[in-house]
């Protein structure tokens, strides 16, 4: 019976869409959880068989149930370079691609602009995210990049950062004086990246609008996958990028708290 | 209340009187007090012979004889515990040591004699159930102390405060670099950000999802143009490229007019050899051959125009009518006819 309970448990876990509840599956699954977390014997099982697979448990309560985490070399990881990634396709220019990474960081910052907003969504079960919406979320990159634009009006060198990429893009393509609209509008790859993660089950559309006027709602998982994830791991890259580039970065003078 | 020797297991107080305590004294009445007192009383005998003893041997008043006898007991306990027991010799001979550090200059036999008497004011019935209750207790204490380790794991699921702000330290230092510089920083962040990639079973359905153009749209609400295709698709996640390369390899290596159910029945028998494929690609060999056969079913390179590569012209695909099912895979038994060899490069 252990085996089965571990296996129905590693079986929610991978599905980003269970949470533990009250009745049904959700109940089961938050009795599982339950005895993760009190029985050694079965967590110790658990634990080995995700090792196994190159995985381990970040976080188990009984309210958000189990996070687990690939390995990057594990088998259940995702590949880096996945051609299945919407920031990986081969056809895009490194500029596109780049934005479209971006937009992975500035949906979490767009729901959770400080830590202290962060905080109160990770802690608080009762909290949902706020739904983005498409052009929201582009717009509220555009103003980032405007706003460098602004103090940096001369840009020179070869080396374009990325808020230049992203304001080379049309913001939305218009479709009435065209037949054929460009689909490298900034609005269309951010719905593009964002409708790839509903596919993952990490968002939820909500309604049935057209691809540019689209909205979706954050799982709450989606939180911790960038609690446990995400956010140590790249700021601490940034942050060893800043220093490697010779302290210049703003990201070295902001994590002292002095003004950018 | 005087602690003399091993008093009454139950006290002064009357227990008819427990009923109008407060639950914390009726448990301490109940439970609590009538062991404490025991373990007070064997304490207070002890005291007791150890006071009689130091009269008894004036002599001994440089020695701290209270701390030998604690020592003593440290010993049968900690001994008890770990080895299950010592005899007295050893524990007298262990104790002399510790003696001896107090006046180095006394005979050793004064030492012997100290740590002997010591020792045998513990070694009395009662003083022995003193002992046992306190091994007792070190035992439960080592299996809370265990206990606890072995949970110490669940610590980390405890809450932990988020410090970095995602607008002020993510968000706006991304802008700032080149999109070398992003994409370096975040391929594989945002690989581990994704969270586990659902193991995948290949299957036509998902082969149909990722060659077929999407839906077209007929409300006309649309913005999407219905003649645009979308994007040119990635090569099928998951598809080793060694798995083609030894589909070609199988097929470059039929020399005679061979149908499709002896090919399968022949790799099947474990004659290729497959060192190259991961273990878990193997079993997609007969389903990517039986692919690549049936379609090469028809085809009409000799009449396309352009030059089709050499490994699209190596085999001629006939349709005999015979059908086949090997139990993984079924359908007509096609018989694959080699190109000449003169015409194969």
């Amino acid at each position: 019976m252990d085996g089965i309970d571990a296996g129905r448990l590693i079986a929610f876990a991978t599905d980003v869409t269970a949470v533990p509840g009250d009745s049904g599956d959700r109940a089961e699954y938050a009795r599982l959880a339950g005895r993760y977390l009190s029985d050694a014997a079965f967590r110790s099982l658990v634990d080995d068989i995700l090792e196994g697979v190159g995985c381990e448990v970040t976080d188990a309560d009984t309210r958000g149930g189990l996070v687990i985490r690939s390995r990057p070399d594990g088998p259940w990881a995702w590949p880096a370079r996945s051609s299945d990634l919407p920031w990986n396709k081969k056809t895009l220019a490194i500029g596109e691609r780049a934005c479209r990474m971006l937009v992975i960081p500035a949906l979490l910052a767009f729901i959770a602009p400080s830590a202290a907003d962060f905080d109160d969504l990770v802690s608080d079960a009762t909290l949902r995210p706020p739904d983005v919406t498409v052009r929201e979320l582009e717009r509220f990159i555009r103003d980032f990049a405007a706003q460098r634009e602004a103090e940096n009006p001369e840009l020179r060198g070869e080396e374009r950062p990325v808020w230049w990429h992203w304001l080379q893009m049309q913001q939305e393509a218009t479709t009435k004086s065209q037949k054929r609209p460009a689909r490298l509008d900034a609005t269309y790859l951010v719905y593009d990246v964002l409708q790839f993660l509903h596919t993952q089950h990490l968002l939820i559309k909500v309604g049935d609008a057209p691809a540019r006027g689209s909205v979706y709602r954050p799982r709450r998982r989606i939180l911790a996958h960038y609690r446990d994830f995400l956010v140590d791991d790249l700021f601490t890259s940034l942050r060893h990028f800043a220093q490697t580039r010779g302290g210049q970065s703003a990201v070295s003078a902001k994590s002292d708290g002095s003004p950018a | 209340m005087e602690l003399t020797g091993i008093a009454d297991a139950v006290g002064a107080v009357p227990l008819a009187s427990h009923r109008s305590l407060s639950p914390t004294l009726a448990a301490f009445l109940q439970d609590w007090q009538p062991r404490q007192r025991k373990t007070a009383g064997y304490q207070a005998m002890l005291f007791t012979r150890l006071d009689a003893l130091s009269r008894a041997h004036p002599e001994w008043a440089d020695y701290d004889l209270l701390t030998h006898v604690l020592g003593a007991l440290h010993l049968i306990i900690e001994n008890d515990r770990l080895t299950g027991g010592h005899t007295r010799e050893q524990i007298v001979d262990e104790l002399a040591g510790m003696v001896a550090l107090e006046s180095p200059e006394a005979s050793p036999a004064q030492h012997q004699e100290i740590a002997a008497a010591v020792v045998d004011l513990l070694l009395t019935e009662r003083l022995q159930r003193l002992i046992r209750s306190l091994s007792g207790l070190h035992r439960t204490t080592a299996s809370f102390k265990r206990e606890y380790e072995e949970q110490q794991d669940r610590q980390l699921f405890t809450y932990r405060r988020m410090t970095i702000s995602p607008q002020a330290e993510i968000v706006e230092p991304l802008l700032d670099v080149t999109p070398e510089q992003l994409i370096a920083l975040m391929e594989g962040p945002l690989a581990a950000w994704m969270g586990v990639h659902e193991p995948r079973v290949p299957s036509l359905r998902a082969l149909f999802d990722r060659v077929a153009p999407p839906r077209h749209d007929r409300s006309g609400d649309s913005p999407r143009d219905p003649f645009d295709l979308g994007d040119v698709r990635g090569e099928a996640e998951g598809f080793d490229p060694a798995l083609a390369e030894a589909v070609s390899r199988i097929l470059g290596s039929v020399t005679e007019p061979l149908s499709l159910s002896q090919l399968l029945s022949r790799l099947a028998m474990g004659t290729e050899p497959l060192d190259d494929l991961y273990p878990a690609h193997r079993h997609l060999l007969a389903w990517v051959l039986g692919v690549t056969v049936a379609g090469a079913y028809g085809s009409t390179d000799t009449g396309e125009a352009g030059n089709p590569p050499p490994e699209q012209r190596q085999l001629t695909i006939l349709r005999t009518g015979q059908r086949f099912d090997d139990g993984t895979l079924s359908g007509d038994d096609l018989l694959i006819v080699p190109f000449p060899e003169e015409t194969r490069s």
